[in-house]
């Protein structure tokens, strides 16, 4: 028994812990305790100082999205302004060297490395850069200076686009990961004009899409709301790796895009009509400014408008749009204006003559209304003593459309001034673009103020009027578009991503005489390019129905230096506005179209007429518009046969072995892309598609080797 | 066995002992509950991965929003180089200052009717 239970004891101390172990496992115990309650104390009741959380924290930041800018485009969807980043490159020239410097003997021979290519570098800018008077040297002197001078923010390069961009990122030192290389890209947001000067105040300039300093001006102003687009933000956080990622948890707006603005603007017709207005004001020292103005008939849809002011270095500029915001005296294109009205009031017909009595207006002294030499020439050279109106409209007279004005609506001048507020002559279109602190059309009746005995006889000329380039335009449109006056606008329609958003369709403003009347003068408008004062255009590709004017302008304050006449100056020199208007082809129009020029002060006896640069400059545009219209072009019977081309699996196959593919039959590009692309030579020749080729298809050949093809 | 842990009451004695002896999970019957708990380890070490890789797919993502946007901007540039290239009256010049004789048209083109 008593064994027994010494073999019991023994088998419990056995059993039984140690006491060191014990220890442990009580010692765990505690720490466990104390680490639940630490973390009980962390989780629930310390705070910890706001100033330090930021930095345990994973960092968030919140990230402007910033919408793109629409872009602008002519009716056939080409490219007039679009929005890009362009890049400024600076250089840390001052990179590595602290470290270099402390390095000892290693650090020498570094920094002997980096200047070594710090010297490729500097050939590799003046290769990429192509900057004048910026050559190797100069970018070698200019990092050396800097890293001397210890500057970390030295300028490289400006506005310089993606692709200079990768190359630059390849040269030595800039290919160096992160900051190592000491390259500075910074990004920013430029607006560019692939045109560049073309249409240039029609569709405005800013610089980028934050740019609100020109944004008033042209299209980019006026639908600035519509091409900036909507700001978003994302929040971003940094992962564990310290990279840049999306926190999908917090709130995230997307940005949208501005909206594309499609005008109704036609860069080709742009590009012909400025060139020839460049070409005729380079011929003319004396024309300072000119403007055009090429509109649709069938619409009133604008195709081009044109803009140019000459500074004193001869540089052509588009700064003011003439053709919509500068209402002035048209002088005698008006008269087709007076002679619509003549005509739909059946006052006189074509035909209708009146006499002549040598110019002058009896009613009025010479002093008040000069007499017209062209009256006089006309007497001498016919001995006629009456003029039939068409012979009147066709040299341009100021007696007759005087006279005309003057004995059937003297009594009753408001119903004449009345017919010229139906043709929408005084007020603006509402077009799209404005022209701040441009004057107001005006048309004045009688009774207001600065109605006088000769306003009458003087607005039956184009004087005592005032109407904007594009306002003549339009009138002269409606005549060719059989009497309805189609309202001028630019935006064809607002779209989105290819869908139209918002689209405006051609506006008729009013019929402003019957489809006769305008037959009528349509006809009086074709002598005068036959036979009047715009001959010039006799020989244009194309028929052309218009009517020239020559008006003198108001001269400023400054330019009259005290002369009591607003036209002269005390030298008795004056400014001359010559237009040109017309439609064509005269038979069935398709463009209406206006040239007008403005002289600087003239010396005495210096005349410049609207049938001498207006109407070249016209003719220019006429033969460039009718060359490019396909509507226009003479249909040609086929003579002979045209195969039928099917389509060909052609294998552009690089690897040696493959064959020589089949390409009779095909064009020439067609037949250069598969011989080149399965890695031979092409020779041909002859115009056409392949007739044969040698080596024939399908033989194998040695990659490289020439492949002769003959085109039929 | 289980059925049998459950009748034996547990008492703070015990408690104590099992603690000092390393028992403590086993008197508590949470040896029954592994399976629960590997279970739950799997799915604990799942989420940290699927975060992990979550994390990397998205710098992924980020990394290639870069790139695209690189390529947006490089085809936008090569338009606007291209557009300007196209404009008649640079084309005209280019003719002229390579000698060619080529203008431009003096009619429009002509239509060819076939059957």
């Amino acid at each position: 028994m008593a064994k027994m239970d010494i073999e019991t004891r023994k088998e419990k101390e056995r059993n039984k812990p140690s006491r060191v172990l014990m220890h442990l496992r009580v010692i765990f115990l505690a720490v466990s305790f104390l680490i639940a309650g630490r973390i009980i104390y962390l989780q629930y009741i310390w705070e910890p100082n706001p100033k330090f959380v930021k930095d345990f924290k994973p960092a968030k930041q919140k990230e402007i999205i910033e919408p793109e800018r629409g872009s602008i485009l002519d009716h056939n969807g080409r490219l007039l302004a679009i929005s890009t980043p362009l890049y400024n490159i600076r250089m840390d020239c001052y990179v590595q060297k602290e470290h270099n410097d402390q390095n000892g003997e290693k650090g020498m021979k570094a920094e002997e490395e980096w200047l070594r290519k710090a010297r490729l570098l500097s050939g590799g800018l003046a290769r990429t850069l192509q900057e004048p008077g910026k050559d190797s040297l100069y970018y070698w002197n200019l990092i050396r200076k800097s890293r001397t001078e210890k500057k970390c923010y030295v300028s490289i390069a400006r506005n310089i686009d993606h692709g200079v961009l990768l190359e630059l990122q390849e040269l030595p030192l800039f290919n160096l990961p992160g900051h190592k290389g000491g390259l500075i890209v910074e990004k920013v947001d430029r607006r560019l004009y692939p045109y560049g000067g073309l249409a240039r105040r029609v569709i405005g300039y800013v610089k980028n899409n934050d740019d609100t300093s020109a944004i008033h001006v042209g299209i980019e102003g006026k639908y600035h709301y519509h091409l900036h687009g909507t700001k978003g933000f994302a929040w971003k956080k940094k992962t564990d790796k310290s990279k840049s990622i999306a926190d999908k948890d917090s709130t995230y707006i997307a940005a949208q895009d501005g909206a594309d603005i499609v005008t109704t603007l036609d860069i080709n017709m742009q590009d012909i009509a400025d060139k020839a207005l460049r070409k005729h004001m380079a011929a003319n020292s004396t024309i300072k400014e000119g403007c055009v103005v090429i509109m649709d008939v069938q619409t009133g849809a604008i195709r081009a408008m044109v803009n140019l002011q000459k500074d004193s270095l001869g540089n052509y500029t588009e700064t003011f749009n003439m053709a919509a915001g500068r209402p002035a005296e048209p002088g005698s294109v008006f008269k087709a204006v007076t002679l619509t009205t003549l005509l739909e009031d059946r006052k006189v017909g074509l035909e209708t003559r009146i006499p002549t009595r040598k110019g002058i207006m009896e009613e009025f002294p010479v002093s008040e209304v000069a007499q017209d030499h062209y009256i006089v020439n006309y007497e001498n050279r016919t001995g006629e003593s009456h003029i039939s109106v068409i012979h009147g409209f066709q040299i341009s007279s100021n007696y007759v459309f005087r006279r005309l004005v003057k004995d059937h609506y003297g009594d009753n001048p408001i119903e004449f001034t009345s017919r010229l507020h139906s043709y929408n002559l005084g007020a603006n279109f509402d077009f799209e673009l404005t022209e701040k602190g441009s004057g107001k059309p005006s048309i004045p009746d009688p009774g207001e103020a600065g109605w006088s005995r000769t306003s009458l006889i003087s607005s039956a000329i184009g004087y005592s009027v005032k109407v904007t380039p594009l306002q003549i335009a339009t009138f002269y449109n409606a005549i060719a578009n059989g009497g309805k006056m189609m309202k001028p606008y630019i935006v064809e329609r607002i779209e989105r991503e290819g869908v139209a958003e918002n689209a405006f369709s051609p506006i008729l403003l009013n019929s402003i005489c019957s489809k006769a009347t305008a037959d009528t003068l349509t006809r009086a408008l074709k002598r005068v390019t036959s036979d009047g004062t715009a001959k010039v255009l006799k020989d244009a590709r194309c028929t052309v129905a218009g009517k020239t004017g020559t008006a003198r302008m108001y001269l400023t304050p400054a330019e009259q230096k005290g002369s009591r006449n607003p036209y002269e100056d005390i030298n008795g020199r004056k400014k001359h506005q010559g237009t040109f208007v017309g439609f064509f082809p005269a038979e069935k129009p398709k463009y209406t179209a206006i040239v007008v020029t403005y002289t600087g002060l003239l010396d005495m006896g210096v005349n410049v007429y609207g049938g001498a640069a207006p109407a070249a400059t016209f003719k220019d545009i006429v033969d460039g518009v009718w060359s490019y219209e396909t509507e226009w072009s003479e249909e040609i019977e086929a003579n002979g046969s045209i195969p039928d081309m099917k389509a060909k699996n052609i294998s552009t196959d690089r690897t040696e072995g493959s064959p020589i593919p089949d390409v009779a039959g095909m064009g020439l590009t067609d037949a250069l892309y598969a011989i080149e692309n399965c890695g031979y030579i092409c020779e041909y020749s002859g115009i056409g598609h392949v007739r044969s080729q040698k080596p024939a298809a399908g033989t194998m050949a040695r990659k490289g080797q020439t492949i002769k093809i003959v085109l039929e | 066995m289980g059925t049998q842990r459950q009748k034996e009451k547990i008492t703070v004695e015990k408690v104590y002992k099992a603690l000092l002896s390393g028992n403590l999970l086993i008197l508590l019957g949470v040896d029954r509950l592994l399976p629960y708990i590997l279970v739950l380890f799997v799915l604990g070490w799942i989420n940290i991965f699927m975060n992990y890789r979550i994390e990397q797919v998205m710098a992924e993502v980020e990394k290639n929003k870069v790139t695209l946007e690189n390529y947006r901007i490089y085809h936008a540039q090569k338009t606007y180089q291209f557009v300007k290239m196209g404009r008649i009256s640079t084309v005209e010049d280019m003719l002229e200052q390579k000698g060619s004789q080529l203008g431009a048209p003096v009619k429009p083109a002509e239509t060819i009717i076939t059957d």
